[in-house]
C-alpha cells in the first residue's frame, strides 16, 4: 500500500510538469498558427 | 500533506518560481509592450489580450526551446563525453552506452524495473532513450512555436514600417530568426559547461550538483 501511494505521489508531480509544458506548447503553436 | 511537500521538494519549488517568474514576465511584458503601442499611437492591450498575442509566446518559446536543447545535449553528450574530475560527469572508463549488466537491462533487470527495461527488445530500446527522445521533442516543438510567433512579430513590424511581409520559410533564414535563437543558445552552453568544468575545483556541501567538500580534484563523477 506504501510502494502504491509512493508511485502516486511521484506520479502527480510527473504529471503537472507534463501538463505545464504541453500546455505551453499547444496554446503558443495555436497562437503562432493563427494570430495575424 | 507535509510528507508530501517534503518527498517532492525540489519539483514543486521549480514549479512554483517557474509560475511566479512567467506572470512576472507577462505583467512587465504587457507594460513594455503597451509603452511601445502609445510611441507608435496604437492601441494598448489588456494583460488578458497580451497573453495570446505573438509577442508574448515569442518571448516564452524563445527560452523554452533553449532550455530543452540545452539539457538533450547534455543528456546526449554525457553518454560519449567525459570530463575527468567533474560531477557532471561519468567515470572515465563508463563512457558510452555500458553494458546490460551496468543498465539493469533484460535479464538483469531487478524485480521492481520498469516494465520495458525487462524485455530487451525494441520496447527496452525506445525505453532505453525515452529521456533523451522527449526533450529532443519538445526542444523541437518550442523552437517550432518560437519561429512562428517571432515571425508574426516580424511581419507586424514590417507593416507597421510599410514595409513587405516575409513568408514563414523566408523568416527561418532571417537574421531575426537566427538572432533571437542564438542568443539563447550561447548563454545555455557556457552555462553548461560552466557547470561541468566549475564542479571540479569548487563545492557546495550538502548538493546533488556537487562533489563532496573533502573529495580530490582529479575525482571524476564522485556524487554519484
Amino acid at each position: 500500500l506504501l510502494r502504491d501511494e509512493l508511485d502516486h505521489i511521484v506520479h502527480a508531480m510527473f504529471v503537472l510538469y507534463a501538463v505545464l509544458i504541453v500546455t505551453g506548447v499547444v496554446v503558443f503553436v495555436t497562437i503562432g498558427l493563427t494570430q495575424q | 500533506m507535509r510528507r508530501f511537500a517534503r518527498e517532492n521538494g525540489l519539483s514543486l519549488f521549480f514549479a512554483a518560481i517557474f509560475l511566479a517568474a512567467l506572470a512576472g514576465q507577462s505583467f512587465a511584458g504587457q507594460r513594455n509592450y503597451n509603452a511601445e503601442q502609445l510611441e507608435h499611437g496604437q492601441q494598448t492591450l489588456s494583460w488578458w489580450h497580451y497573453l495570446v498575442t505573438p509577442d508574448f509566446g515569442g518571448a516564452v518559446l524563445e527560452n523554452w526551446q533553449s532550455e530543452f536543447l540545452q539539457f538533450s545535449l547534455f543528456i546526449a553528450a554525457t553518454v560519449w563525453l567525459v570530463q575527468k574530475g567533474s560531477n557532471e560527469s561519468k567515470k572515465l572508463a563508463d563512457d558510452g552506452l555500458e553494458s546490460n549488466e551496468q543498465q539493469e537491462i533484460g535479464p538483469n533487470a531487478p524485480l521492481r524495473a520498469p516494465l520495458w527495461a525487462k524485455p530487451d527488445d525494441i520496447r527496452t530500446r525506445i525505453y532505453e532513450n525515452s529521456l533523451l527522445i522527449v526533450m529532443t521533442l519538445i526542444f523541437v516543438a518550442t523552437w517550432f512555436g518560437q519561429s512562428l510567433n517571432n515571425w508574426r512579430v516580424f511581419n507586424q513590424e514590417q507593416a507597421t514600417h510599410d514595409a513587405q511581409r516575409v513568408s514563414w520559410g523566408r523568416y527561418l533564414l532571417a537574421p531575426d530568426f537566427w538572432e533571437k535563437t542564438l542568443q539563447n543558445w550561447q548563454s545555455e552552453f557556457l552555462a553548461v559547461g560552466t557547470l561541468v568544468v566549475f564542479t571540479i575545483y569548487l563545492r557546495q556541501r550538502g548538493s546533488a550538483e556537487s562533489k563532496p567538500v573533502g573529495a580530490p580534484h582529479d575525482e571524476t563523477a564522485s556524487s554519484g
